[in-house]
């Protein structure tokens, strides 16, 4: 007997009961049986699956709507379920793994500026500043000279660093009439200068040990402020709004050649097509971190091999990326200290695959809380299909524009 | 909320009868109709004809016809079975007048994520399997495996006997076997 006749016959409904209990009875038994019932069940599996993948296009549905002059139909309607359902399927695929990439970068940015603020305000002043005043602070001297010194002794003291910093203030505002440059130093030759001798010479050990630490961190501060390095464990305790200040906000746009160099879905269109948008901070004056997101087209050329055959493809979506930048200039290169040369590295990912860029270029900054780029930027996707990593290449021109509060 | 819900309730030909009345009724019956069966007559379409611009086409067409048909006192008792009818024939208009290979559906080509890819792989499984198909087998096996309509529903549909709607089904899922079948350890 047939029994794969009969197995057909069982799957279209069309076995009777004597039939269906030999069936069954060779199943029992016969491997072989038992496999050609599983394929017929994964061929009758992938047209049920197909099916489910078929569903009527939106605008197909808005044409026939719009031929009767009918409103457009709401699609939350109960019994538009499988168009809901695909339309969730979409937003699910697509929308939320972006959407939600976007929202736990934002989180880890969030964080690692919360740990930043955080350390700086215990590691700071537990390691480099230890034992110093802070510059041009008043109110911290007090403190160390009474720890060590008399009553009276500390009174005087006080009297004394008053008087030394409102000297020094008045020195500084006549300065800045004249236009003079400021010498930012409260070292005892400072305090000899401004004080005389016997009032600096009369200072306690600890004052005068602040004061030559001071010089010390001063000179580190000139030295790391003339090459633009990061001052992070040397910045002054600061109020929140102060520290609104470091944070920043970039738009940037770029038009770059790819290789490979695709012409199709030119149609694709989106509002942050070719824009980056950036949140960053200031570790210091021009070092930046942050992160940034946007669009691209990114075009791919790639083979699929299936069923023996090897078909090439090739495409051009538009991809959401994201990911971390960090930025770091050169301060007072060029004869203008508007104009500083900037590099940036940028590591992230899309959904296909993850993503690098890195650019060179000057940054304007015409205004503090304005800043002006224009750079040359090479970037590189990877993806994977079917074990095969491809790559696609991009450089060109990026330009943008950063603010700050 | 009770108005459509009396609408949901309505039989195919109460829905047939709605929609030869004023406009505001027979919009409701129609979108009612429209999400029956608008996904049923799609598929028909696009897996008989293989041709995704075509297949928007014809389906449009199909729901307007039908609309005015109604509109004109045609009544089905059931309107899946008559929606096909009007789709099978336009698709034989447009194989009768323009006599061309199949051509393979280029949106396949797009693919942007793993999903849509493994998604997209069963699409275009199925659809160059089904071209290799005659129509006369492709449609009668699209109306049984995407449809689920039994052979007698079938036979009416196409106009033909039980017996030739069986044999020439068993014909074309033979044919899909032996081209499918190498390719199940996949785990579609």
């Amino acid at each position: 007997m047939d029994y794969s006749k009969l197995i057909d016959l069982y799957l279209e409904g069309e076995l009777n009961s004597v039939e269906k209990d030999l069936l069954f009875k060779e199943l029992a038994r016969n491997s072989e049986l038992q496999e050609y019932l599983e394929q017929q069940i994964q061929f009758n599996n992938l047209f049920q699956k197909d099916m489910q993948n078929i569903s009527v296009p939106a605008d197909v549905t808005n044409n026939v709507y719009s031929s009767l002059n009918f409103k457009i139909p709401n699609m939350s309607a109960p019994k538009a379920a499988p168009i809901v359902l695909t339309g969730l399927q979409n937003f699910a695929s697509r929308v939320l793994p972006n959407l939600l990439s976007g929202i736990f970068g934002g989180l880890v940015t969030f964080v690692l500026l919360w740990l930043f603020f955080l350390n700086r305000n215990q590691i700071g002043y537990n390691s480099v500043m230890e034992k110093s005043v802070p510059v041009g602070s008043a109110v911290e001297v007090p403190k160390v000279v009474a720890n060590k010194e008399t009553t009276t002794e500390k009174v005087n003291i006080e009297k004394v660093v008053r008087e030394t910093l409102e000297k020094w203030l008045a020195n500084y505002l006549k300065s800045k009439e004249t236009n003079e440059p400021q010498q930012y130093t409260s070292s005892v030759e400072q305090n000899q200068e401004l004080i005389g001798p016997t009032l600096a010479k009369n200072m306690p050990l600890s004052l005068r040990i602040n004061n030559a630490n001071n010089r010390a961190v001063q000179n580190k501060l000139n030295a790391a402020r003339d090459i633009g390095l990061p001052l992070l464990s040397l910045h002054q305790p600061t109020s929140f709004a102060s520290k609104l200040k470091d944070i920043t906000f970039g738009v940037r746009s770029y038009l770059l050649r790819s290789e490979p160099d695709v012409k199709v879905n030119l149609d694709e269109r989106s509002i942050l097509a070719n824009t980056g948008i950036s949140i960053g901070y200031n570790l210091g004056p021009s070092t930046n971190i942050g992160f940034e997101f946007g669009q691209e087209k990114f075009a791919q050329k790639y083979s699929l091999t299936r069923y023996g055959e090897t078909t090439y493809y090739k495409q051009n979506p538009l991809l959401f990326w994201y990911g971390f930048y960090f930025q770091q200039g050169i301060a007072n290169l060029f004869r203008w200290e508007e104009l500083k040369p900037i590099a940036r590295i940028f590591l992230g990912g899309t959904p296909v695959g993850p993503l690098a860029r890195g650019s060179v270029g000057l940054q304007y900054t015409p205004d503090e809380r304005v800043s002006f780029y224009l750079g040359w930027e090479a970037s590189i996707l990877g993806y994977k299909v079917q074990d095969k990593i491809y790559q696609t290449k991009k450089s060109g021109l990026t330009y943008g524009v950063t603010v700050k509060y | 909320m009770e108005k459509n819900s009396n609408i949901g309730n309505l039989t195919d030909i109460e829905l047939c009868l709605a929609l030869g009345e004023k406009k505001a009724k027979a919009e409701q019956a129609f979108t009612e109709i429209y999400n029956r069966y608008s996904n049923s007559v799609y598929s028909y379409i696009l897996r008989t004809i293989n041709d995704r611009t075509l297949a928007n086409d014809i389906f449009q067409d199909v729901f307007l016809r039908f609309y005015d048909a109604c509109r004109n006192g045609a009544r089905a008792n059931k309107i899946l079975p008559y929606l096909l009818k009007i789709a099978r024939n336009l698709c034989l208009n447009h194989f009768r007048n323009r006599k061309q290979t199949v051509p393979f559906d280029e949106t396949l080509g797009l693919l942007k994520t793993e999903m849509e890819v493994e998604r997209n792989e069963i699409s275009e499984l199925v659809t160059n399997a089904l071209s290799l198909l005659d129509f006369n087998l492709r449609e009668i096996f699209v109306l049984h495996h995407y449809q689920n309509l039994t052979f007698n529903e079938i036979a009416e549909i196409i106009g033909e006997t039980l017996a030739t709607v069986k044999s020439r089904y068993y014909r074309g899922k033979e044919k899909l076997k032996t081209i499918l079948l190498p390719y199940f350890n996949k785990d579609y």
